[in-house]
């Protein structure tokens, strides 16, 4: 129910408390797996009750005395399994697992601007809070282990170091940094985090410790070469009561990341005005290019001065341009961090043991780039549990050990994010996945006959391939597959499949980092100038008698030994077909393909993509539209819709 | 003074650390790949180790690994190239006390040399 907290509340404000809200789940979350997994320290008890805590003290901020009840149980089962006073057990677990779900809905009721209703399990029965002691005081002062009691009395100092620029292997004098200072103090949090360390090649590192003098830094670092002392701040003592531990945190938070949450239509709002610079800058260009062929002398002056303000122009935009994008990229552990609950529930449900292993979570990713990816990589790793990872007496059978083994990893590409599910299960029948593909008519006995093994496995992206029964036959994936292409093809991305029999599976994604601007080719065909992106263009050539064949009346570009499907442009569109069309542009996206006939080709050029917007909607064909420097409108062709083989527009 | 062995494949690199090693003052031995430089180490019990990370027979990560299990006060510096980061951070893990980079300048030796044995 929501009380008056005695605090105004803005939207700002909400957000914020759902933000860090969800920041708390995670973490309870993590903490709880890693309870059943057996990996219990008290380092990480103490981190989950501090997040129920303040997740405590937060909703009563807001008025949400629900919230703030079921999080004080949660609390006290947790100050409990701190002190050693109960025990971790499976049931435990799964209690504390509920009660989290059970916060989570209450967490989303919030979010829509509802009142949580209580929730379904409530934390009131043992079933979320288990042998909970009957409503002590929240955080009974326990002072089990000696180290935590004395470091609550050093001070907390915020230290800054610096790693010379000659150095060159900085992750080591980091690591050596910390090793040192720990030594003298208990550190707290530090940036950049030690598992993440091994990619590191920052010149800067930053730590919240705990210690007696400042002066033991220094001290610390004597031994370590090539790192210095920026500063050494003490942080407010204040940090005894709750709201204010609250408020620390963030500060620490804050000082360590370096970063502020911007609302994402602030961020998108920020990304049209860069959208229109960069028209702005195009336009310059175009106007230079006009005022060059008009050979006027007192045009000279004016040439000059406008080409300098173009590089000008162009310079800015490109900072903006970088600056913004940067601003709308997250780290990847955003979505990634749901997925090892995913996995824990789907293996547990499918009687089987798998372990999902996280890399490269740091690596950043345009945030909504990010959400459309969450559908297809939930679908590959529930196929990856589900059909990859063998029960555990075949794995034993098999010699493997009896978890399973699903990796998820991130990587960054030239522009490109790449992530790898990779799983040690059975692999890919490609045998099988033939026979069912000849039942179900994707392919003919002839293309069986050809297919290479590699081809064959691609035949689980094929439409109306798998249902489930089959995929279970073949022990092998399959599900909604081509629903996962089609998604990535959305993203103007690819995945790729490599499988070995025994071994196991890796799904490959590659993700370009962000969407809205993009380069394209431009080309006219009749009146109209259509934008082809890039990324999908495979060559352009000219038409003539050396390369123009036809099958059944059908127009083909012989390339190569190979026959590409011709059409005009203009004709798929269903515009009439201009007379002259001389070049194709070969366009085509994993191992489709189809040649374009075009009249011109205009070059190159980067594109801002806009949408047709809700008035038109979804317009077939198209991904959208955008403004030339001429101020001519382009349409951005769907290179998908070609390649689908076209139902009737 | 001190007893300083030096483990590098490399007979140039070796006699040129023994050079400026031995005008510092210090007792100089030598081993040519990690599983000598165990046997080297177990009969000598010199005061610090000049460790290569990669070299034939035995690495200088797993080497480090045999020393500091049978002696685990031992002092090792690694001799690491350019581009191997992640495998001198896993030996700092493992317990070596620092390490230098090659090509290195001879005062970048004898400092990391003079951190680890105090004068």
């Amino acid at each position: 129910m929501p009380v008056d907290s005695g605090w105004t509340l803005t939207e700002d404000d909400r957000q914020l408390f759902i933000t860090e809200a969800d920041e708390m789940v995670q973490a309870l979350e993590e903490g709880a797996l890693a309870l059943e997994r057996g990996n219990q320290s008290p380092e990480m008890l103490q981190a989950m009750f501090r997040a129920a805590h303040t997740l405590k003290g937060n909703s009563g901020l807001v008025g949400e005395a629900g919230i703030a009840e079921h999080m004080h149980k949660m609390e006290a089962v947790l100050d409990e399994l701190r002190a050693g006073r109960i025990a971790v057990t499976p049931a435990l677990v799964q209690q504390l697992l509920s009660g989290i779900d059970a916060l989570r809905d209450m967490l989303a009721q919030f979010a829509q601007g509802q009142s949580p209703s209580p929730p379904v399990q409530s934390p009131e029965q043992p079933q979320a809070a288990p042998q909970a002691p009957a409503p002590s005081k929240p955080a009974a002062p326990v002072a089990p282990a000696a180290p935590a009691a004395s470091a609550a009395c050093l001070s907390r100092y915020l230290v800054e170091l610096s790693v010379d620029a000659a150095c060159p292997m900085p992750a080591v004098r980091v690591f050596q940094a910390y090793q040192a200072i720990s030594r003298r103090g208990q550190i707290e949090r530090q940036d950049p985090p030690q598992e993440s360390l091994a990619q590191f090649e920052g010149r800067s590192a930053t730590l919240v410790v705990r210690l007696e003098r400042p002066d033991d830094v220094q001290a610390a670092l004597s031994g370590v070469d090539e790192i210095r002392v920026e500063s050494v701040r003490e942080q407010s003592m204040a940090a005894a009561s709750a709201a204010s531990q609250a408020q620390a945190n963030e500060v620490e938070r804050e000082a360590l990341a370096q970063t502020v949450r911007v609302r994402v239509d602030l961020l998108d709002h920020l990304m049209n005005l860069v959208g229109e610079l960069v028209l702005d800058r195009t336009k310059v260009a175009d106007l230079i290019s006009r005022l060059e062929r008009a050979k006027d002398e007192q045009g000279e002056e004016l040439r000059q001065e406008l080409s300098r303000s173009s590089l000008h122009l162009g310079r800015v935009t490109l900072d903006l341009q970088e600056t913004i994008m940067k601003a709308r990229m997250l780290p990847i552990d955003h979505l990634f961090r749901r997925f090892p609950r995913l996995v824990r529930d789907l293996a547990q449900r499918s009687g089987k043991r798998a372990r999902l292993e996280i890399y490269g979570q740091d690596t950043e990713l345009d945030r909504m780039v990010m959400d459309e990816l969450g559908d297809p990589l939930t679908h590959i790793l529930r196929n990856a549990v589900d059909h990859g990872i063998e029960p555990p007496a075949e794995r034993l059978a098999a010699g493997k050990p009896e978890e399973g083994r699903i990796l998820l990893r991130a990587s960054t590409e030239e522009g490109y994010v790449v992530v790898d599910v990779a799983d040690d299960g059975d692999g890919i029948d490609a045998e099988a996945v033939k026979r069912i593909a000849l039942k179900r008519g994707v392919l003919t006995p002839e293309q069986a006959e050809r297919m290479s093994m590699h081809e064959a496995e691609e035949l689980i992206f094929a439409p109306g391939f798998s249902t489930s029964e089959e995929v279970t036959e073949i022990s092998g994936r399959g599900v909604g597959l081509d629903a996962v292409r089609a998604s990535l093809e959305r993203l103007s991305g690819v995945v790729d499949v490599a499988t070995e029999r025994g071994k196991g599976t890796t799904f490959r994604l590659r993700i370009p980092l962000t969407l809205a601007i993009m380069r394209a080719l431009l080309v006219r065909t009749g009146t109209a100038v259509y934008a082809l992106p890039l990324g999908a263009v495979r060559q352009i050539v000219r038409l003539g008698p050396g390369n123009l064949r036809s099958a059944h009346g059908r127009p083909l570009l012989a390339d190569r030994g190979e026959m590409i499907a011709l059409h005009s442009l203009a004709g798929l569109y269903g515009e009439p077909v201009p007379d002259g069309e001389q070049f194709a542009v070969v366009v085509g996206t994993g191992d489709r393909q189809i040649a374009l006939k075009v009249g011109a080709l205009l070059g190159e050029q980067e594109i801002v993509l806009k949408s047709f917007g809700d008035f038109l909607g979804a317009v077939p064909g198209f991904t959208g539209a955008t403004i030339l420097g001429n101020g001519e409108l382009a349409l951005v062709a769907d290179i998908r819709y070609f390649l689908r083989g076209r139902e009737a527009p | 003074m001190a007893k300083i062995l030096v483990v590098d494949d490399a007979m140039f690199m070796r006699s040129r650390l023994r050079g400026l090693l031995e005008g510092a003052g210090h007792e100089v031995d030598e081993a040519t790949n990690g599983s000598e430089a165990v046997q080297r180490y177990v009969e000598l019990q010199p005061d610090l180790v000049l460790m290569d990370v990669t070299m034939p027979e035995m690495d200088g990560l797993e080497a480090l690994k045999k020393i500091r299990a049978s002696t685990p006060t031992a002092r090792v510096i690694m001799c690491s190239a350019l581009g191997q980061q992640s495998i001198v951070l896993e030996a700092i893990k493992a317990g070596a006390k620092d390490f230098i980079v090659k090509p290195f300048r001879p005062e970048k030796v004898l400092e990391a040399v003079g951190r680890q044995i105090p004068q």
